[in-house]
């Protein structure tokens, strides 16, 4: 490249809207120069309900990040999250008689598997090389030149809804942006946080967001699951909200201050003081009823994803234990309660050491938003789309 | 705050600069009976061009963001200097039940922190009926686009709604010279609002119970606001004619699809029972048969010889007709979107069983439970008082 290049990440978040700029320098050398950021508006859950209101948060994100960044933004990758995400998994088969495999036996067998019927209104996100298996011998990574009758490659399709994803897509362009890629926001977490040991062990990174949870499944280096559950850090706030007949503005403040997501010896201090409100009387309430509300929540989602882990008969090959993203990766004690549920080491993300990533205050709750910077510099780096999926593989070596 | 106030608790808020205007104009024609606030990021609007017996309280929002300088037309500088000053706006409210705003779209602190402030209100339990203007067509596609953006934030939260365009209202006026033509404006504007707490606070052979208009407002929908005169003989017949070719009533046609209505007769000493009459059969014969209509008078010796009609006309929601009793002065906090249902009734939960701020809002649900439904409610526990 004859000059640096500014690469963007947008991320539509249900409590707030982030834009991560980058600059690719000219010896390719990726720097984040900062992010801007702005409270969301019209979404819930992380699905666009209002598209005027979203875009608002979106034009206010980008104007905070040019002030801040001194930059201008066109183009954007844009971060899918919020339910449904799901996936399959398709086999691509070919028989060879008896020979060695070639590099045309591979990309053929990779154009079969790529022929995944997702759902009908569903789009396609992402397309993953699981493993090759020669001959019935699975766990293959590079089949190249060996002896084989019969080879095969399992491709896993994520995808969304396609109008979810359309709105988002809308929201990006009536803010006058342009959509360079897009992709599901755990994927681009896991870019920015995992190392290849903990994706070779076996990890889940799980991103506690406002809006949703979603999670994405490493095991072998190779992607094994994801998903999202359209449960986050605003139910936390809406359980505390009617427990204790509490606006929910208020609900968020105390969940930020007090909150805490086991119910422990530190759950009998002193009783919160509640701000008085007009009509009310001055109230408190006991600390350990607020616990107990976001345990009971924040226990619950962790067990919903813990079942698919189980029913999939993943949880018992994660050696690499879970990493938690997101802005409910600070709820207090969360990652102590995660350690419970799952039964294995737990711990809050911390970004790769990418320059520039210094500068994030909680880094964590940007990860999301590094790693669409990082997708996009992994785009620009490959030529050729069916190269892009064999480089977006690499990444993950 | 004098008693009558203290019992009714109605504040009027003009956001912005042209909300602050028309609510000093309301004001004025009220003798400043009315508890008004005027709401800006720029601290010239304090002046409000008018004497100093006549200024309303003023409160600058964004100050230590825009030191008073004003949003310069940006609703994001508008609606980040609402959010900076959110608890001060929120402490001036106390005793209020229900927030009338004003404000014009377009601006940047009119725009941007119009929703900012009214979505406040809505958490916050009070009623909110939001008067908004949008800009005229020769403001240009920025303020047009501006006012079209922001204007939605507004209803959302807002328990109701009256949205007026300054084309429809400037062209009602029949006035070319722009003197005259603010002046006709401002009187249609203002006098509808002015007679309004006159309905509701002046004595009249007729008052339109606050409770009602309370009522009203909240149950949400659109308003529409419309305004007729006449003097001289058939005065009657005459104001029900104009009012019915009130532009911003689409010329009567928003008279037939009411649901309620809330009417103003403002007239002098010399107005006659007959004359009532006349006009609620007449009103009657234009709206549905089912319209609740809601009458009040006020009489004032310097409107002798001609009568003037105010509607207020709710044309969306379905209005409850049976008003449960309220045992005490603590303002009720009802939440006006549980009854935004085209269905009737509310869905919304208080309780433990509800669903909260994911009403409306497709279910996560995991093995046939729904997740949306508070965990500690499903799982049964106590919580510890």
């Amino acid at each position: 490249m004859a000059k640096s290049t500014v690469l963007a990440g947008l991320e539509i978040g249900t409590t707030r809207t982030v834009i991560c700029v980058g600059e690719v320098s000219k010896n390719s050398e990726l720097e984040i120069l900062g992010v801007g950021t702005y409270p969301t508006t019209g979404v819930r859950k992380g699905k666009i309900t209002d598209l005027t209101q979203a875009t608002v948060s979106v034009e206010a994100a980008i104007k905070d990040a040019q002030s801040k960044l001194n930059v201008t933004i066109w183009d954007v990758t844009l971060a899918v999250s919020g339910g449904p995400i799901d996936f399959s998994v398709n086999p691509g088969i070919i028989s060879l008689g008896d020979k060695r495999i070639t590099a045309e036996d591979v990309a053929y067998v990779t154009s079969l598997a790529k022929e995944n019927k997702i759902p009908d209104e569903c789009e396609l996100l992402h397309s993953f090389e699981q493993q090759f298996i020669v001959d019935d011998q699975p766990g293959i990574l590079n089949p190249l030149g060996m002896q084989c009758k019969k080879l095969q490659l399992d491709m896993m399709s994520v995808y969304g809804r396609t109008n979810q994803i359309a709105n988002l897509q809308n929201v990006a362009e009536k803010a006058q942006l342009r959509i360079q890629d897009m992709a599901f926001s755990s994927v681009c977490a896991s870019m920015v946080t995992l190392t290849p040991e903990q994706r070779k062990n076996g990890v889940v990174l799980i991103e506690l967001g406002g809006g949703s949870t979603n999670y994405i499944v490493f095991n072998n280096d190779v992607i094994c699951a994801v998903g999202s559950i359209g449960v986050g850090g605003d139910h936390v706030t809406n359980d505390i909200a009617l427990a204790f007949n509490i606006v929910n503005a208020q609900a968020e403040e105390i969940k930020r201050a007090e909150g805490s997501a086991l119910v422990d010896a530190d759950s009998t201090g002193p009783r919160i003081q509640l701000p008085q409100e007009i009509g009310f009387n001055q109230r408190s309430i006991s600390r350990k009823a607020l616990h107990s509300v976001i345990n009971a929540r924040m226990d619950e989602t962790f067990r919903v994803i813990r079942k698919m882990l189980v029913d999939s008969g993943l949880l018992p090959h994660l050696g690499g234990g879970i990493v938690l993203t997101g802005g409910g990766a600070y709820l207090n004690k969360v990652s102590e309660l995660a350690q419970n549920v799952f039964n294995i080491p737990c711990s809050v993300a911390s970004l790769l050491p990418i320059k520039g990533v210094e500068k994030l205050e909680n880094p964590a709750s940007f990860a999301t938003a590094v790693g669409l910077v990082t997708f996009a510099w992994e785009g620009l780096k490959t030529s050729k789309k069916q190269g892009f999926w064999q480089s977006l593989r690499e990444v993950f070596k | 705050m004098d008693t009558t106030e203290k019992q009714t608790g109605l504040l009027l808020l003009g956001i912005g600069g042209g909300g602050c205007r028309l609510v000093s104009q309301v004001v004025k024609r009220t003798a400043h009976d009315i508890r008004a606030i005027c709401v800006d990021t720029d601290s010239q609007t304090d002046r409000q061009d008018v004497d100093e017996a006549d200024r309303v309280p003023f409160k600058l929002i964004g100050g230590s963001r825009l030191s008073g300088h004003g949003a310069g037309g940006d609703p994001i500088a508008g609606r980040a200097a609402a959010q900076d000053d959110l608890a001060n706006l929120l402490a001036l409210t106390q005793d209020i039940r229900m927030v009338i705003v004003v404000t014009c779209l377009g601006g940047g602190t009119g725009s941007g922190a119009s929703g900012e402030i009214v979505k406040k209100l809505h958490d916050n339990g009070f009623t909110t009926l939001c008067l908004v203007t949008k800009p005229f067509a020769f403001e240009g596609k920025v303020r047009k686009q501006t006012a079209d953006r922001y204007l939605p934030m507004i209803e959302e939260h807002a328990s109701s709604l009256c949205v007026i365009s300054l084309d429809d209202l400037f062209q009602e006026t029949g006035e070319d010279i722009l003197e005259r033509a603010l002046a006709a404006a401002d009187k249609q504007l203002c006098e509808c609002l002015a007679l309004l707490w006159k309905l509701l606070y002046r004595s009249g052979f007729i008052r339109i119970n606050s409770e009602n208009l309370h009522n009203l407002a909240s149950h949400g929908g659109h308003i529409c606001m419309g305004y007729g005169c006449a003097a001289g003989e058939g005065r009657a017949k005459g104001a029900v004619a104009a009012l019915k070719q009130n532009r911003l009533l689409q010329r009567g046609e928003t008279l037939s699809k009411a649901n309620a209505l809330i009417l103003g007769i403002l007239a002098g000493s010399d107005l006659r029972l007959s004359e009532i009459g006349e006009i609620m059969a007449d009103i009657a014969a234009l709206c549905p048969a089912n319209c609740d209509i809601q009458m009040g008078t006020v009489q004032d010796e310097s409107y002798s010889g001609s009568i003037e009609l105010v509607a207020m006309v709710f044309d969306s929601w379905t209005v409850v007709r049976e008003q449960p009793p309220i045992a005490t002065d603590i303002p009720v906090r009802v939440n006006p979107r549980a009854k935004k249902n085209a269905s009737g009734g509310s869905k919304l939960g208080f309780g433990p069983h509800g669903r909260g701020r994911f009403e409306n809002v497709e279910t996560t649900t995991f093995q046939g439970e729904d997740l949306d439904v508070p965990t500690y409610v499903r799982r049964g526990m106590t919580l510890e008082t």
